[in-house]
């Protein structure tokens, strides 16, 4: 063709064939390529009309003239066949997805509380019957206060007890517990008593696994005032697991260590399934593992503003899923974390 | 960290039975989170007293019938002398000899005893059972450590050191509970054996037993100008302390201290690694073995 001497007619062959083709096209994706083929950058029809030089200058307007008739002509016959595809294919998609109105509604899913929410709401109104506020601190701490004010000084040993997620910011980090809301409270409540729980959500980097999770809720609690005593917390936490656990659970104190208390221990409650036997909920030990506690290191009350030849107080942290792990028979942390609505839907408030 | 009761008992008496001793530790701090058990009750494979005992090995005869096989003639405290036969690799050495005088001990296990399957790797036990073995009536065995559960080794028998007693139950010999303890950062001073021995002294009402240092000679020609040691950063290592020790023999160490490195959780080289392993777990010193290069 390219070969043939330019002309009206060669045109004009050109685009009965093109509108020919065109009949034959039932589908926008051979539709697109035609327009390609005939009207594109490179198209036959726009090839052709580039070669108007080739024509005697005085025929040359004539063609010009003609061209853009037989290109206006063309598009306007895509376009209409455009109409016309999209049309049978509206049409199709209808027919196949057509929709039986007469079909029952779907039920509209009720949504229900976490369970970790109960637990904390649980946890939060026993300690709100006891006379404990709600305070609440940052997600987001310094090293600062996560660390050093709750005297871990860097590079000590008892900070690998703590993996921990730092920012691109220096020295700022997620908290790993919920411990430097203590010395918020202290800071803004010093010199008055201080009765609070510190609910919220806590953060690790760990390996993910069926016992531990890179975030979770901890319920942390501190007392502060005058003659605070350790007989103090033994019995306060003592009367938590019973009012949590039920009346006539046995619990144990087990000295441990945390950098911001001294002494410290872990409480222990009677296993809530074997009551005490030993099972495989309690490791056949017979005990669960409840809460981490201790008196108020000096420095941690020094740090908060309390002279500690003058205060003391007590302090205790428990996991939130931990406890609701234990209450419920859950056996993997994932769970909670994983939006599965077979596991979710089984807690009803 | 990992104590095995039987290393702890070199310092400390215990009198409590293995699980109030774990109870009394947690209260305390010292948090025993599990107990792990070697031949004795409560292991996955405790040695049967009667039939798993310490065997001495007396001669080791060719096979008639096989060149991959011998015959050893044992004697493990009863009447009369058994004949087993075995293909363990380590008493080819022994061949056409009478190694009585050599002390070989070996666990010797009795027909009808439980034993891991050495042949198997999904820990499937078996009862020994005799059957002849090219033509010879087989009944008892000579145990790798695989086959008593203590490692995966089945290479050969076990050799135990000369002076285990002949006829002995090995569970009373190489039997033991492994505390594992999980120390808190407050406790650095229980990071050892001996650590573990002082705290509970002092839970128990026992006294502790040092080890007698004065045992060790100290003399010799000083060190000057034979060893040289160069600290870069005195603010990190205030203090180094050497001793140069000559005529060493590179070898295997005993069997009960392979044994008690292997409980504790570490992998027994050689003498020498051993030994300052050994030590370091005992007295939780850390140290180290150098050579000292000759010019």
């Amino acid at each position: 063709m390219p070969d043939s001497p330019q002309s009206i007619e060669s045109l004009d062959q050109l685009a009965a064939r093109a509108l020919a083709e065109l009949e034959g096209i039932f589908d926008s994706e051979t539709l697109e390529q035609w327009h390609t083929a005939y009207l594109g950058r490179k198209g036959k029809v726009t090839l052709s009309v580039r070669r108007v030089g080739e024509l005697p200058k005085e025929e040359r307007p004539a063609f010009g003239q003609h061209a853009n008739r037989v290109k206006q002509q063309l598009e306007s016959a895509y376009e209409e066949r455009a109409r016309f595809i999209k049309a049978q294919e509206m049409e199709k998609s209808l027919a196949e997805g057509a929709v039986d109105v007469t079909l029952p509604g779907r039920p509209v899913l009720r949504g229900r509380l976490h369970p970790s929410t109960q637990t904390l709401r649980r946890i939060l109104q026993i300690w709100a019957d006891m006379g404990f506020q709600v305070y609440r601190s940052r997600d987001v701490e310094t090293d600062e206060y996560n660390f050093q004010l709750l005297n871990f000084p860097p590079h000590h040993p008892a900070r690998d007890m703590q993996d921990t997620f730092y920012t691109t910011q220096p020295d700022v980090l997620l908290r790993t517990h919920t411990s430097p809301g203590q010395i918020h409270a202290m800071r803004e409540y010093c010199p008055h008593p201080i009765r609070v729980v510190l609910p919220g959500m806590c953060y690790r980097y760990e390996q993910i696994t069926a016992r531990s999770e890179i975030q979770f809720h901890q319920v942390e609690g501190l007392a502060v005032g005058y003659n605070i005593r350790f007989t103090d917390l033994k019995g306060t936490l003592t009367d938590f697991a019973h009012r949590m656990f039920g009346a006539g659970r046995k619990t144990r104190f087990r000295a441990s260590y945390f950098p911001f208390t001294e002494p410290s221990a872990e409480m222990d409650v009677e296993c809530i399934l074997c009551n005490g036997r030993g099972c495989r909920l309690c490791k056949y030990t017979g005990w669960l593992e409840i809460l981490g506690c201790g008196m108020v290191h000096p420095v941690v009350l020094q740090n908060g503003g309390y002279d500690p030849t003058i205060y003391s107080g007590y302090a205790f942290g428990m996991g939130v899923e931990r406890i609701a792990m234990l209450c419920y028979g859950i056996e993997d942390i994932r769970y909670f974390w994983g939006n599965d609505l077979r596991f979710l839907e089984q807690f009803s408030p | 960290m990992k104590v095995p009761l039987s290393w702890l008992k070199d310092y400390v008496d215990i009198l409590l039975p293995v699980t109030e001793l774990a109870e009394r530790l947690t209260l305390a701090g010292l948090e025993v989170s599990n107990i792990q058990y070697l031949g004795i009750e409560g292991a996955v494979l405790p040695w049967d007293r009667e039939r798993i005992v310490v065997g001495h090995i007396l001669a080791v005869r060719p096979h008639p019938n096989a060149d991959r096989l011998v015959l050893a003639d044992v004697d493990y405290g009863a009447d009369q002398i058994e004949t087993v036969v075995t293909g363990a690799p380590n008493l080819f050495p022994y061949l056409g000899q009478d190694v009585r005088h050599l002390n070989l001990k070996s666990p010797f296990a009795l027909e009808g005893a439980v034993l891991f399957d050495g042949h198997k790797d999904d820990g499937s036990k078996m009862v020994l059972k005799g059957r002849p073995v090219r033509g010879i009536m087989n009944r008892h065995m000579l145990c790798s450590e695989k086959e008593l559960g203590i490692s995966d080794d089945h290479t050969g028998i076990l050799i135990l050191d000369a002076d285990a007693p002949t006829g002995a139950p090995l569970a009373d010999v190489l039997g033991t509970a492994v505390l594992d303890i999980e120390l808190t950062p407050s406790i650095a001073r229980c990071a050892s054996i001996i650590g573990v021995a002082r705290e509970v002294a002092a839970l128990t009402g026992q006294r502790v037993r040092y080890p007698d240092y004065t045992r060790l000679p100290l003399e010799g020609p000083p060190l000057s100008g034979r060893v040289v040691i160069e600290t870069e950063d005195a603010h990190l290592n205030p203090r180094f302390c050497a001793a140069l020790i000559e005529g060493i023999q590179i070898g295997p160490s005993p069997y009960w201290m392979q044994l008690r490195l292997r409980l504790a959780g570490m992998r027994p080289i050689n003498n020498v690694v051993d030994v300052s392993n050994y030590v370091m777990l005992e007295m939780g010193q850390p140290n180290h073995a150098y050579w000292q290069i000759r010019r």
